[in-house]
């Protein structure tokens, strides 16, 4: 490693000497070499993306300026949702399928796609929990043309991330996407008919290695109505495509690790649900949190323990919630379990673009009370007008999922929103026309100078 | 190293205050039959509440030369930052002098206000967009310092709002996310729910005094500390948290109840269709549905 580093401090030779010894000292300034990235270690500068700062600049009647294309762009890939008032799968029930062939080795994703899927599947595991408490998680791994199922279905994300860095050191072999869906399929055949059925695939290899006819595979799924989703390292398979396409999912080929990030957390979001899905209400127990004088028996790990939550069914201890009461078969959870998982059904709007010629002086943003900066992307809230910064934008829909400009004037909104949401939709397919003549309608039609602001996205 | 940093670092605290004109008024009448019955008065008037803020505020910018504050006031309809605030102030002042006088004239209004108000005008306050503004304004400051430890401490007199139960819920769990503790002081005899939940779940302390005059005391020694000092004393704790549901349809709290799959609303017992969203349920399956439902499935696929 100290190898490495001084030969990179001599190829970049500006101080010669000084910052040599420095470096062999471990405290030289080697900041135009080691650059710290977002994950906080450090990379060097050959390994980094390379940037094409030249086309990223856009030409207005001002001069040149810093294109915002790109930052418009990651918020819209991130922001993709779909209609607000969707049926969605609260319930789900999702395995992912990791392949573990020998296709891992290539270099193309840093360090090597091997370690960028273990991190990649780690984040995701975590971030779908946190998104979505009351679903279940299964971990499949395909080497060796074979399928091997490493983690029940469960919702312990701890339970799951330790299982899969056990068995993820090895990868051999090639990967097998039918005996995967075979495994699967007999994984979620047992889910009960009101939770949704998904498969996802973390797929890298080129080839796949099945036993028999795919298509019947396919038609399982159909009939199972288990939708099944492929994220791949390097290209677009047509075998990947088709199955995605005829079970609903989708296919995403990625292009950078940042990118395989994202496309996993996108998944996070509960799907719509497909065709007729039967609805059920289901028996839940909402255990409290006990702390008994004497330690008793815990069902999860067998062990003597003062805190834990009772079954209201049968009485029996457990560690932790969300789970199924193993004596009884309860599933049992909190109330802010379910509450966590209510922003997926009221979602806030999303917000739009202002035209930046529009914007008042001395504006501020409602959220963080920032001068707005009239040459950057700034959205409103469709509902309550208000004006939002950039990064609170973000923050709003993706932490905090309120627009505080609704909650503040909640009770007085409700009563207009039915109204409001009609002349919006009115205007908004008025402005699609754009003729000059409907464009005085327009004028005559938008009450607020706010409406004017909100350029269509 | 690393340890000397920690101690040093700078925190921001938000503080929300609940400034609910008619919960204010109630509370002026408790005060004054209170003082009759015990040697102290248990509830404490606005003006000395914001007395003991100012106080408290002041030993917290003392506590180091960059610890930052922001204040929100949580009103009917309407919640806005205190400071800092929107209108442009003389620079030269001190943060809490420019703070005490907002607070001063925030006062005069509503004590102005508390005897127009009577029940009829909504008696909650939208504490949710308090919270929203608050996670905002971290996240700004965070951008600019990432080191900095921020809190939020709610002071609550207002009773929970069962409509505002999602909002709030997505707040405290952004807050949690961000592990941002959530400290709340209740001036009222009853307790919050909400931020009993809030301050359990992101690990922050939950207290209701018992002496109100007293309130500058309870401050100082419980909410002062700062996240990091809190682990080598012993703060406030709750014992139990009820994180029992309460259903939809008669408001009771169960043990076991039935939760649509569909929205998730809970039911205290077992009903044909969910009034929340309008679905009708499947009770038990005939082998002729099942036949029907899997030949639409193929009838669908043959479209495609």
């Amino acid at each position: 490693m100290s190898n490495t580093r001084r030969g990179a401090n001599n190829t970049a030779n500006d101080n010669g000497l000084k910052q040599l010894l420095d470096a062999e000292d471990g405290q030289g300034d080697t900041d135009h070499v080691l650059q710290t990235n977002d994950q906080g270690t450090q990379k060097y500068k050959w390994e980094e993306k390379f940037v094409r700062s030249w086309e990223t600049i856009e030409e207005d009647e001002k001069g040149l300026r810093p294109s915002l294309q790109e930052d418009r762009d990651t918020r819209t890939r991130r922001q993709l949702k779909d209609d607000q008032r969707v049926r969605r799968g609260m319930q789900r029930h999702v395995c992912l399928v990791i392949d573990l062939s020998k296709s891992l080795e290539i270099h193309d994703l840093k360090p090597n796609r091997h370690q960028a899927v273990l991190i990649a599947a780690e984040n995701f595991i975590k971030e779908f929990f946190d998104q979505n408490p009351i679903s279940q998680l299964s971990l499949i791994i395909t080497k060796n043309s074979k399928a091997e199922k490493i983690s029940d279905l469960s919702s312990n994300p701890n339970r799951h991330i330790q299982l899969l860095k056990m068995v993820s050191s090895t990868i051999e072999g090639d990967p097998s996407i039918q005996n995967s869906l075979d495994v699967s399929i007999a994984t979620l055949s047992y889910v009960p008919k009101y939770g949704s059925r998904e498969v996802i695939f973390i797929y890298s290899s080129l080839t796949t290695c099945d036993p028999g006819d795919l298509s019947k595979t396919i038609t399982t799924l159909k009939n199972e109505n288990i939708r099944v989703s492929f994220v791949h390292l390097a290209a677009e398979l047509y075998v990947c495509r088709h199955i995605s396409d005829a079970t609903n999912g989708t296919m995403k080929v990625i292009e950078t690790e940042h990118h395989l990030n994202e496309a996993l957390i996108l998944h996070c979001q509960p799907p719509p649900t497909i065709g007729k899905v039967e609805a059920a209400l289901v028996e839940m127990g909402f255990p409290q949190q006990h702390t008994s004088q004497t330690p008793m028996m815990c069902v999860c790990h067998e062990q003597f323990k003062y805190v834990g939550y009772t079954c209201p069914r049968c009485q029996s201890k457990f560690c932790e919630l969300p789970t199924d009461c193993q004596i009884c078969g309860l599933s049992l959870v909190s109330s802010p379990h379910l509450a966590r998982s209510y922003h997926h059904l009221f979602q806030v709007p999303i917000f739009r673009e202002v035209n930046p010629k529009s914007i008042q002086p001395n504006l501020k943003c409602y959220g963080c009370l920032l001068p707005i900066k009239p040459n950057y992307l700034n959205y409103g809230c469709p509902r309550c007008k208000k004006i939002f910064c950039f990064d609170c934008d973000q923050v709003v829909h993706e932490s905090i999922h309120n627009c505080p400009g609704c909650e503040n004037g909640l009770e007085f909104l409700d009563e207009k929103d039915n109204r409001e949401e009609e002349e919006n939709r009115t205007t908004t397919t008025i402005n699609n026309n754009d003729s000059d003549n409907n464009n005085k309608l327009v004028q005559q039609q938008q009450q607020s100078i706010v409406d004017q602001m909100l350029v269509d996205s | 190293m690393d340890n000397v940093n920690e101690d040093d670092d700078t925190s921001l605290l938000v503080i929300i205050v609940d400034l609910n004109a008619y919960s204010w008024g109630k509370q002026v009448e408790l005060a004054e039959q209170n003082i009759d019955s015990t040697s102290g008065s248990r509830f404490i008037t606005l003006s000395t509440f914001f007395e003991h803020l100012v106080i408290f505020i002041n030993a917290y910018l003392l506590l180091n030369q960059e610890n930052q504050i922001a204040v929100i006031s949580s009103n009917v309809g309407e919640s806005s930052f205190i400071y800092p605030s929107n209108h442009v102030d003389t620079k030269d002042k001190s943060i809490s002098f420019k703070i005490s006088q907002s607070l001063n004239n925030i006062s005069k209004h509503l004590i102005e206000e508390i005897h127009l108000t009577s029940e009829e005008n909504s008696s909650s306050s939208s504490f949710s967009a308090a919270m929203s503004l608050a996670l905002c304004y971290i996240n700004r400051i965070k951008k600019d310092n990432s080191t900095i430890r921020s809190r939020i401490l709610v002071f609550n007199i207002s009773p929970d709002v069962s409509t505002q139960y999602i909002p709030v819920m997505n707040c405290i769990f952004s807050a949690q996310k961000q592990s941002i503790p959530v400290d709340s002081c209740i001036l009222t005899s009853t307790d919050s729910t909400f931020l009993q939940q809030a301050s359990h779940l992101t690990n922050g302390i939950y207290l209701r005094p018992h002496r109100q005059d007293h309130l500058g005391q309870y401050l100082l020694s419980s909410f002062l500390i700062d996240s990091y000092s809190r682990k080598f004393l012993n703060v406030p704790t709750l014992k139990t948290v009820d994180y029992r549901a309460s259903c939809f349809c008669h408001k009771k709290i169960v043990d076991i109840g039935f939760v649509c799959s569909v929205c998730l609303s809970i039911y205290c017992k077992y009903s044909s269709s969910c009034t929340t969203c309008g679905t009708k349920f499947t009770i038990k399956f005939n082998i002729n549905q099942l036949k029907t439902s899997s030949s639409s499935s193929s009838s669908q696929s043959e479209n495609k």
